[in-house]
């Protein structure tokens, strides 16, 4: 539970033996919520309590977990397939080396969605795509820059091009469908001549010239391409020259965590809780590689896990809007819409519209006589 | 006679089967005929048009993209667009048109002058031309590194005549595949495109997009090759079973600029399931059309065949003697003119009988008054004649005991008549005993020995030796005997013979009265026994009626054999009663 985790004073099997009792030091609204996130494990340890774990003698291997408390899942092993693009991810599920795909890329869905074959299950994702910012760098220290640059992003146009429809413009940091949420989002409103307004006041260059620049690390992948150049052209529409750096995920893990960057396109988890977006801002968050966020987050960030009730946890989730309007620490851009791929060598068991199909993986399971489903 | 209306009903249904079934089955043949000809021709030129429009709008669409990579080349030159302009202009090119993953503006030495990319370009200047659209040559297909096809688009780019570099584009199949996917016929008729090669480059449907991540070789489709062996550049068109066993109408469609091959293909179930739903529905008509005509001929028919029934019950029922029959046929045609006429037919038979039997009982009153005349009238007048003698005061004993003797013997006469007249209306019970019948025949033949005499025909009696015992009534037999012999001495011409004889065969006993008369004419033997028949010309014809009624109450039977010209024989037969005769003997 990362940091939170300090906050246990105590875990402690009850008297009837059938269930544990955990205490904590103190009184907050994000312990609960806290229980979401998965546990995290020793590296090599094996073990788990979910319907799958780790293999100790594979890296890319997970195994039935007998003793699961819903029953034991039909399928008795996964072997997981790691790809460097969506793409190619894509064209190995065509040419049924794989069973499912983890992550139907935007250029795919259209292509698998027909497929008689092939079972597409969309859902928003917890994820959305951020620009995020290094508060440390000095061309986007003022507020008011980042502000404008929130601004100047279109985002509906963004998702409607660079994703193909296939996305929600982004609202801010918090899962906008969360009770402490609700309707009453605080979201930045699109407005270039005011964003411009802002670059022409704080630029310090000549006519003609960008007044804004600075360098946004983009992981090489088509869809943070796309993105990133849409970003790119929208900003360069009010005077801001955003260039692009592509780069590797573990050079942009490298970069944000030694706060070697200005800003960044990444995919950050922001909900289902306040959890998630508390551990990726929060300076000392367990998910915020060490570059994100800054002072004025933290602080509002703190509220809301100070807080003592519902209704505080409501205004404290409205002051992390707030807070993230006046000193947006990054753009937040769209929720990414994306899919799960089955083959329908796999039953699935219907699931919610929305709801991720992997929550019933557990009954997954191949035709009756067809054991073994892959073809690899 | 169900056998005759069933002849009229098949007849009718014959009728009815050369004038309209017949026609409608052969017209429904022959347009189903058609129909599955022409809609499957039709069918095949509508599925090569759309083939031929669809590789005409994959050849649009390609070219179009390569006219898009030539503009874009014509926005970089001779602009003075600095690198970082230029380079923005491609980020913005890619985002616009999707059909591009990279442009990448190379010098002509190969340095990277601008990109798309945001990293490095992963493009590079093509060795191999390929083929060229509008100076824009178009690579053969490769495929990238996640093993799917692609292709680059490459411009050799100009200045004052002189090369100066390369705007090279990477074209999205991928995105070519959407169009691909639009091309639709029905719903599981799919396009797929074949490069020069034979290699799978884009299939419509779905679950066959497999194929072309496996690198599918279509040189072996039979259409490919058909369509290439072509040479006025045509379609080709085949019907064949697929990989899954599904038969399929293909189409097979060349890009010529290109070197592509656009196939569509589309499952003969669907491709005809309209024709073969229209085929249904005509059958179906017909069938329909044809059940109606036959609903309407059978009531037609019902409605033609019922009076004549009705007709044939009445006539059956008027031979029967049912005069008072009619029928009611209101069909309003000729039918209800031949009911009319049937009635006023039977109105007339009745008529017509009422006619006849006043005519017979005239005719019956008339031979029965001069067989009254005829029996009668010599009887009485020699009763007359005697009495009148016996008046006169002239005559002597003995004459006066001759005419009571001719008196007696014609009152006897009279009464003997008499008696017939009342047998026939009053039937006198018989008195059964056991009696002889030689003896009985023998009287009857000697009482009338003299009448024969008289009329100049012997009369013959043979006897068979001993008695032949029946039960009967002397005096009825009497009356029978002497009915034949008068009767054969009637018809027998003077000089001829009547002979009598009797016999036993086995039980029974024979009595034979045989004549040499003119015969009885064969039209009227059968009827001879009836009453007021006769074949004199005089008589009321009861005789031989009683002689049978008398001979069948005694347990007897009379028959009778006649020759005109030659003469009749009447044969009666008995049962013979020897052991009731021996018996009353005993006792």
């Amino acid at each position: 539970m990362g940091s939170l985790f300090t906050a246990i004073e105590h875990i402690a099997p009850t008297k009837e033996g059938d269930e544990i009792e955990i205490s904590f030091q103190e009184r907050s609204p994000l312990l609960i919520e806290a229980m979401e996130a998965p546990a995290i494990r020793k590296k090599g340890a094996g073990g788990g309590t979910g319907p799958f774990f780790m293999t100790t003698s594979s890296a890319t291997g997970m195994q039935a977990n007998p003793n699961y408390y819903l029953g034991p899942p039909a399928i008795q092993q996964i072997e997981i397939a790691r790809y460097d693009s969506v793409r190619s991810a894509w064209a190995d599920m065509l040419r049924e080396r794989v069973d499912m795909l983890y992550d139907v890329g935007l250029d795919a869905l259209d292509s698998l969605e027909g497929s008689s074959n092939i079972a597409v299950y969309r859902f928003i994702r917890k994820f959305q795509y951020i620009i995020a910012f290094n508060s440390a760098a000095r061309v986007l220290q003022p507020p008011e820059i980042r502000r404008a640059l929130n601004a100047s992003i279109d985002r509906d146009h963004l998702v409607k091009e660079a994703l193909h429809g296939h996305g929600v413009a982004s609202t801010g940091p918090l899962w906008p469908q969360h009770w402490a949420v609700g309707r009453g989002t605080l979201r930045p409103a699109f407005d270039p001549e005011a964003a411009a307004a802002a670059f022409g006041a704080a630029s310090t260059e000549s006519r003609g010239q960008p007044t804004i620049r600075f360098t946004c690390l983009v992981p090489a992948d088509a869809v943070y391409g796309r993105i990133a150049l849409e970003v790119k052209r929208q900003l360069s529409q009010v005077g801001v020259d955003m260039a692009l750096q592509e780069v590797s995920l573990e050079q942009l893990d490298h970069a944000i965590s030694g706060r070697n960057f200005e800003a960044a396109l990444v995919e950050g988890l922001s909900g289902p809780t306040l959890y998630r977006p508390y551990q990726l801002w929060h300076s000392g968050g367990v998910f915020n590689p060490g570059g994100l966020g800054n002072k004025s987050s933290d602080r509002a960030l703190d509220a809301l896990k100070n807080a003592k009730s519902d209704d505080d946890y409501r205004v404290a989730a409205l002051g992390v809007q707030q807070a993230f309007l006046n000193d947006p620490p990054a753009i937040f851009l769209a929720w990414t819409e994306r899919a799960r791929a089955v083959s329908k060598r796999f039953v699935v068991p219907s699931v919610e519209s929305g709801r991720d199909v992997l929550s019933t993986i557990r009954l997954w399971k191949p035709p009756t006589g067809d054991l073994r489903a892959s073809r690899n | 006679m169900g056998l005759k209306v069933r002849h009229i009903a098949v007849r009718f249904a014959l009728l009815l089967g050369i004038a309209a079934v017949v026609p409608l089955l052969a017209y429904g043949f022959v347009s189903l005929l058609s129909l599955e000809r022409g809609t499957h021709d039709s069918i095949v030129a509508g599925n090569r048009n759309v083939a031929t429009r669809a590789a005409e709008e994959i050849r649009r669409y390609v070219v179009t993209n390569a006219a898009l990579l030539k503009a874009l080349a014509a926005d970089l030159q001779d602009t003075g667009l600095d690198q970082r302009q230029q380079d923005q202009i491609l980020k913005n090119y890619v985002l616009d048109f999707r059909e591009f993953r990279e442009i990448t503006l190379f010098d002509e030495a190969g340095g990277v002058v601008a990109t798309s990319r945001i990293g490095s370009p992963r493009v590079s200047i093509p060795k191999d031309k390929g083929i060229v659209i509008d100076e824009v040559s178009m690579s053969p297909i490769r495929v990238d590194d996640d093993l799917l096809p692609t292709s680059v688009f490459a411009i050799h780019l100009t200045r004052l005549n002189r090369p100066s570099g390369w705007l090279v584009g990477e074209f999205n199949l991928e995105e070519m595949w959407r169009m691909v996917d639009q091309i639709r016929l029905g719903e599981h008729g799919f396009a797929l495109v074949v490069a020069p090669d034979g290699q799978l480059i884009a299939h419509g449907d779905p679950d066959k997009k497999a194929l072309i991540a496996r690198q599918r070789n279509m040189t072996a489709h039979r259409l490919v090759s058909a369509v290439r062996a072509r040479n006025d550049g045509g379609p080709s068109s085949e019907e064949y079973v697929d990989d899954a066993g599904r038969t399929e109408l293909g189409v097979a469609a060349r890009i010529p600029q290109l070197g592509w091959t656009l196939i569509v293909e589309q499952p003969t179930d669907e491709a005809y399931g309209s024709a073969r739903q229209l085929q249904r529905q005509l059958v179906v008509a017909i069938a329909a059309a044809l059940l109606v005509m036959i609903a309407i001929g059978y009531l037609f028919g019902r409605s033609f065949i019922t009076p004549i029934l009705t007709l044939k019950r009445a006539t059956h029922a008027v031979a029967a003697g049912q005069l008072d029959t009619r029928v009611n046929i209101q069909t309003g045609d000729e039918f209800t003119e031949l009911g009319d006429s049937f009635n006023t037919m039977a109105d007339r038979l009745i008529e017509l009988q009422e006619n006849v039997k006043k005519t017979e009982r005239s005719a019956m009153f008339g031979r029965v008054a001069a067989g009254l005349v005829h029996d009668l009238l010599h009887p009485i007048q020699n009763v007359a004649n005697n009495t009148r003698l016996l008046l006169r005061e002239d005559l002597d004993n003995e004459g006066r005991q001759d005419c009571g003797r001719v008196i007696d013997r014609e009152m006897t006469t009279i009464k003997r008549f008499l008696d017939d007249l009342h047998s026939v209306v009053k039937p006198k019970p018989l008195e059964r005993f056991i009696m002889d019948l030689n003896l009985a025949v023998k009287d009857v033949v000697d009482s009338m020995s003299q009448e024969g005499q008289r009329s100049g025909v012997a009369i013959e009696g043979a006897y068979v030796p001993g008695s032949l015992m029946i039960v009967g009534d002397r005096f009825a037999l009497g009356r029978v005997f002497r009915n034949l012999i008068t009767n054969a001495i009637q018809a027998t011409e003077a000089g001829g013979r009547v002979s009598i004889a009797t016999s036993r065969n086995g039980k029974t006993v024979e009595v034979n009265v045989t004549d040499t008369g003119s015969g009885i004419p064969a039209d009227k033997l059968s009827s001879i026994f009836e009453e007021f028949v006769t074949t004199k010309r005089r008589g009321l014809g009861l005789g031989l009626a009683i002689t049978k009624r008398i001979v069948e109450q005694l347990d007897g039977t009379i028959a009778v054999e006649s020759e005109v010209g030659r003469g009749t024989a009447f044969t009666l037969r008995f049962p013979a009663r020897d052991t009731e005769s021996a018996q009353a003997a005993a006792s």
